[in-house]
Formats: structure tokens, sequence, C-alpha cells
């Protein structure tokens, strides 16, 4: 499941991890939508974008989601912020810089639905 | 709260304390100019005592010396004469008529001559002579004849006018013997010589100056109303003085040889005001340039301290604006890049797993990501050769339709599934301008749009009236707020969009471009109702080339 209100960003995301073996379940534009399909959909994974105006951030997205404790989330932005990183790492977040893909497919795992 | 907040609030709690001492300050001089000026005036004021004393000690100084000479020179012409006591009996009327030569033709009263018991023997514009032979009974002529001393008598009846008189009576001594005496009458009156000397004396409005005689008489005066009346006032004494009460003032000097005094009175307002006026004046001057210098001063150094204040607060949002910038450049970088490498990188790394389709699509989003980064970095570099005026320009005469319409088939290419309409007249709009970046201008308002109003159709109308054209770039979409309109061609404010997207710069960038060809651009909008930003250009001839 990828979420990121920048449309190429999103297809970069929609297309790499299809590319890489694995099934995406959903895609959103905004927190409030990633919210809402998470819950419907279950993903095994989230890709969240950390700015995402005018709904929630990705972070907020991840703590509203806690009651999911088998959902990775990883926050993927281009916000290169200590704070993001370590409120990041207080909700068990792992947090990537956009720009290298490789670390994307590395944090998101093998095959299996994203 | 931030620091630069807490630090602004110490900054104005500093300026309050400088301030508080500049007015203590100035409050302190002003006590102290206070009081100098009343102690200057306390001391002038004694002066001023000092000086109205001297001044009426000379007044019966001179009239005393008169006096003395006036009894001197009589009694050399008296002697002159050889008056005898014949004359007293009448019986010389030629020598008479000598001294009457020295009455003067307009003279308002005469004199007259006693024997040495007193009686009336003879005289000059005798008012009645049938009183010839009888004692002439004036106060002090007894004593005269007495002593053969010459002396002023008090004021008194006339015998040689209707008027009251003074008189200087002199002793006529014969071979040592005194055989009677010479009594020279001068009226009291407004009209007399003496007392248009004196009426001069007169001083502001209150003051006047009064000789008085032995018995309290005033015998000339400034004030005419006393004239021959008794001075009666308990501030006036015997003994010469400065005197003051209840708001008046006094000066009593003696002239011994009338036994006269000379009288100064006058309103102690009126006195000190002499000094105090000018002083009080001087002094209000004083506190009013103090006042308005110290106010001038104060206002001085607040205004100082607060542009000093200012300018601080100005670095620090400057600061803030320029670390937001950077925040937002950085950010508006990474976004492609992170576009580019991505589809780049995965169009390479799943080559064999993608088909034509599949790596076309993904190669062209590597491409409008790069065109992303070079808009980007252009708009940067733009703002930076504006902002130094190095901003170099390559005017040529164009037709603005044709630059407007590729700009609209650029867009229609960007955003293929976007309406975007354009209407224009069918005459040549020729401009003067720099082609490539009056394109600019059209493909940022463009961009704009597109992006601020994502569900409306674009209108681009260009009309030409009054030797302008002008390109209106009208949506549909959300609008902006009043606040938004007035700063939208500010550096780094960005849009409408619900989707914050680009540094704030491109129609600032706009706005410089237009303004560089002699136009103007503005921006209209009712929010909710959509958006219109239009700039015009001046019209110029039609270049040769075309014309044929």
């Amino acid at each position: 499941m990828v979420a990121d209100n920048d449309a190429d960003a999103l297809e970069l995301l929609e297309v790499d991890l299809r590319l890489e073996g694995h099934d995406v379940v959903g895609s959103a534009t905004g927190g409030m939508e990633a919210i809402a399909l998470c819950e419907a959909l279950r993903p095994d994974v989230l890709v969240v974008d950390l700015r995402m105006p005018p709904g929630p951030d990705g972070l907020t997205v991840a703590s509203e989601l806690k009651s999911q404790p088998d959902l990775r989330v990883v926050l993927y932005t281009n916000y290169r912020s200590v704070a993001v990183q370590e409120r990041a790492h207080s909700l068990g977040v792992t947090y990537l810089l956009k720009g290298d893909l490789r670390s994307l497919r590395a944090a998101v795992g093998g095959p299996g639905g994203a | 709260m931030t620091a630069a907040t807490v630090a602004h609030a110490e900054g104005r709690g500093r300026d309050r304390t400088v301030l508080g001492a500049a007015v203590a300050l100035v409050a302190l001089t002003a006590g102290l100019v206070m009081f100098t000026v009343l102690k200057a005036e306390r001391e002038g004021v004694r002066a001023l005592e000092r000086l109205q004393q001297a001044q009426v000690q000379q007044l019966s100084r001179s009239m005393n010396t008169r006096v003395e000479t006036t009894f001197r020179q009589a009694g050399g012409i008296l002697t002159n004469l050889k008056l005898t006591a014949q004359v007293a009996s009448m019986s010389d009327k030629k020598q008479l008529d000598e001294i009457a030569k020295l009455v003067p033709d307009d003279a308002r009263s005469g004199f007259y001559v006693v024997d040495k018991a007193g009686r009336l023997s003879n005289g000059v514009l005798l008012r009645d002579r049938a009183t010839l032979g009888a004692p002439v009974l004036r106060p002090g002529l007894a004593q005269v004849l007495a002593t053969g001393k010459p002396a002023v008598l008090e004021v008194g009846p006339g015998i040689t006018t209707a008027l009251p008189t003074i008189a200087y009576a002199f002793p006529i001594i014969s071979r040592g013997t005194l055989v009677g005496g010479l009594v020279s009458e001068l009226d009291v009156s407004p009209q007399s010589d003496f007392n248009t000397e004196v009426a001069q004396l007169k001083t502001g409005s209150t003051g006047d100056f009064t000789f008085v005689d032995r018995a309290g008489v005033v015998v000339a005066s400034s004030d005419l109303g006393l004239l021959g009346k008794p001075l009666t006032d308990a501030l006036v004494s015997d003994k010469r003085g400065f005197y003051r009460e209840d708001g008046r003032i006094a000066v009593v000097e003696p002239v011994p040889a009338a036994s006269w005094r000379g009288v100064f009175r006058q309103s102690a307002k009126e006195f000190d005001g002499a000094l105090t006026g000018p002083l009080q004046s001087a002094l209000l001057l004083i506190v009013l340039a103090g006042t308005l210098a110290a106010g001038v001063g104060v206002v001085f150094l607040a205004r100082r301290l607060r542009a000093a204040r200012e300018e601080q607060r100005r670095l620090q949002e400057m600061s803030a604006v320029r670390e937001e910038f950077i925040s937002i450049v950085s950010h508006e970088v990474r976004t492609p890049v992170a576009g580019l490498l991505g589809f780049l990188q995965t169009t390479l790394d799943h080559w064999e797993g993608m088909n034509d389709d599949d790596r076309r699509r993904s190669i062209g989003r590597a491409l409008s990501s790069a065109r992303r980064l070079h808009s980007l970095t252009r708009d940067v570099l733009d703002t930076s050769s504006m902002e130094n005026g190095a901003m170099a320009y390559s005017f040529s005469v164009q037709d603005l339709r044709d630059e407007v319409s590729s700009s609209v088939v650029a867009a229609q290419d960007l955003f293929p599934d976007r309406v975007v309409r354009l209407h224009m007249p069918d005459a040549p709009a020729w401009v003067r301008c720099d082609a490539e970046r009056l394109q600019q201008v059209m493909t940022n308002l463009l961009d704009n749009a597109v992006k601020s109003a994502p569900a409306s159709a674009i209108d681009i109308n260009l009309d030409s009236a009054d030797g302008q054209v002008t390109v209106a770039v009208v949506d549909e979409g959300p609008g902006m707020s009043e606040g938004e309109l007035g700063r939208v061609f500010d550096k780094f404010v960005r849009g409408r969009t619900a989707t914050p997207a680009g540094t704030g710069l491109g129609l600032y960038i706009c706005k410089q471009v237009v303004q560089a060809h002699g136009g103007e651009i503005t921006a209209h909008s009712v929010e909710g109702r959509g958006a219109t930003v239009r700039f015009s250009l001046p019209l110029v001839d039609a270049p040769v080339s075309a014309a044929v």
C-alpha cells in the first residue's frame, strides 16, 4: 500500500514495487485516504510520504494505525530532519529519504505484498 | 515564545529603561533651570529696587541742586539791583520795572515784595492791588525775614495768580541790613513748566513721580489729579527708602533745600513686571524650547531605539524567510531529483520485466521530473539575477499571439487532459519583447492555473486596445482571499494550490519580466470563484519585414 500526494512519486512507488514482485493493493494521495484504505485492505506494508497537505502527515497516519500491529510502516520522504527521524523511530516506523529505490526495496522486504 | 520574541521583549525592556532615564534627566535639567531662573528673578528684583531708588535719588538731588542754584542766582540778582527799603515803600518804581523785565510776557504768575514786617509793598501781576500794605500770611515767609535765608514756601493761595502756588522767598539785604523780601510765585497746575517736566516721569500705567512739600501737599506730580492736594499714603514715609506693601511699592528721597520729598509709587506687579515680565517670557521660552528640545530628543531617541529594534526584527524575519526558502528549495529540488533517479533506476533495474509502453512511460516520467528540475533551477537563478540587476533581455519585435499560442500548445502537451481555450483577435499584436522570457511568463501563469484549479477549464484571452495588448489567464478554481491577492507577486509566497508546490518564485519572476517590458501585471479573484491574472504590454509598430 503506497501513499503520496505527488502523482509522479506515487506512480514511481506503484511501478517499482509491483515490478519488484509486490502486490500493491492500494494507493492514496492523502493521509485520510491512506488510513481508510489501510483499515479496509489490511496491507502488510505501508509506504507513506511525510507531508501530504491538507490532511494528516505520514507520521500521524502511522500513529493512527497503531491498532494494526502487523502493519510495517515505511516513511519515504524528502524531509531530512532529526526530529522526524526520532518521531518515526518512537513509532516503530522506518525512516527513509527519497532518492534511492534500493533502500526502499530492502525496507519493504521480499515479495509478499505491500 | 521563540528566542527571537524573548530577545525582542528584552530589547523593549531595555529601551524603556533608557527612555525613562532620558525623561528623568530632562526633568532634572528643567528643575535646575527653573531654580536658577527663579533665583535670578529674586536677585533681579532686588537690583531693580536699588536701581529705582537710585533714580529717585538722582531726580531729588537734581531738584535740590536746582533749588540751591535758584537761591544763589536770585541772591546775586537782588544784590546787583541794589534793592533798598525804599523799594519796599514803593518809591522806586523804576527798579521794580527792571525786575519785572525778568518776568516773561506769558508768565502765569508773578512776584511781589514785602517789607521787613512782611507787608505787601509791591509786585508784578498782582491780582488785587487793594491788598497793598496788608501783611502777607504765608507760612515760612516770616522765617525768611527773620533768618535772612531763602526758602521754598509750602503750597498756598497765590497773590499773583488764582491758582495754588509754591513760592521762592528771598531776603532783600541792603548794606548788610535786611530790608524786606521778594516772593516769586509758581503756580501748582498741570500747565506749569515745572509740572510738565515732572509729568514726563510717569512710568508704565501705574508708576507716578511726585514732589510733596513739608506739609505733605503735592507740589508737582505725573499724576495730575494729585496736584495741590495732600498726599495721604501710609506707604509714603518721611524717611528715604524703598517701601513695599499690599502689592504696591514706594521710593522716598528728600529734597532738603526745598524741604520736599521726591516720591515714586507704582503697583508692585508692574514694577516687578519690568523685570519679571521679560524674565518670565525668557523663562517661558526656555521652558518651551527645553520641553521641545527634550521632547524632540526623547522622540528621536525612542524612534532610534524603535528603528534599531525594527531593524533587528526585520533581519530576523529575513533570516527566517531565507531559511524557509532554503528548506522549500531543497525540498523542491529533492522531489524531481527523486523522481528522475527513481524512474531511471526502476526502468534500468526492471528493463526485462517492462514492456515498451511501460519503459516509455517511465522514461517520460523521468523526463518530466528533469523538466521540473530545470524550471526550478531556472527560477532560482533568474531570481538571483533579478535581485542583482543582472537579468539580461534580448528584445525584438514579435507578434504576441505567436508567443501565447506556442505556450498554450506546450501546456496542452504537458497536461493533455486539461481544457485550455485560447481567444485571440485576427490582427497581429506587435510588442517589443524577449520572446523566451514572455514564454516563461506564459508557462508560469498556465502552470499556476493548471495546479491551482484542478477541475477547471482555463481561458486565455488576448485583446488589443488603446496601444496596449492584454493577456488574461482565467481559471474557475478556488480563487484567492484578499490577503493572498495582496502578496501574490511577492517572493517565496506560495499560492492557492491545495498541495503547495513550487518555490513561490513564479509570479515574482513574471512581474519582474513584465515590468522589464514596460508592462503591468495584476491579479484579480473572488474567493471560491476563480482567479484571473492579467498582464499588458505596450503595442509597437509592425516590423518592416512584416509590413510587406
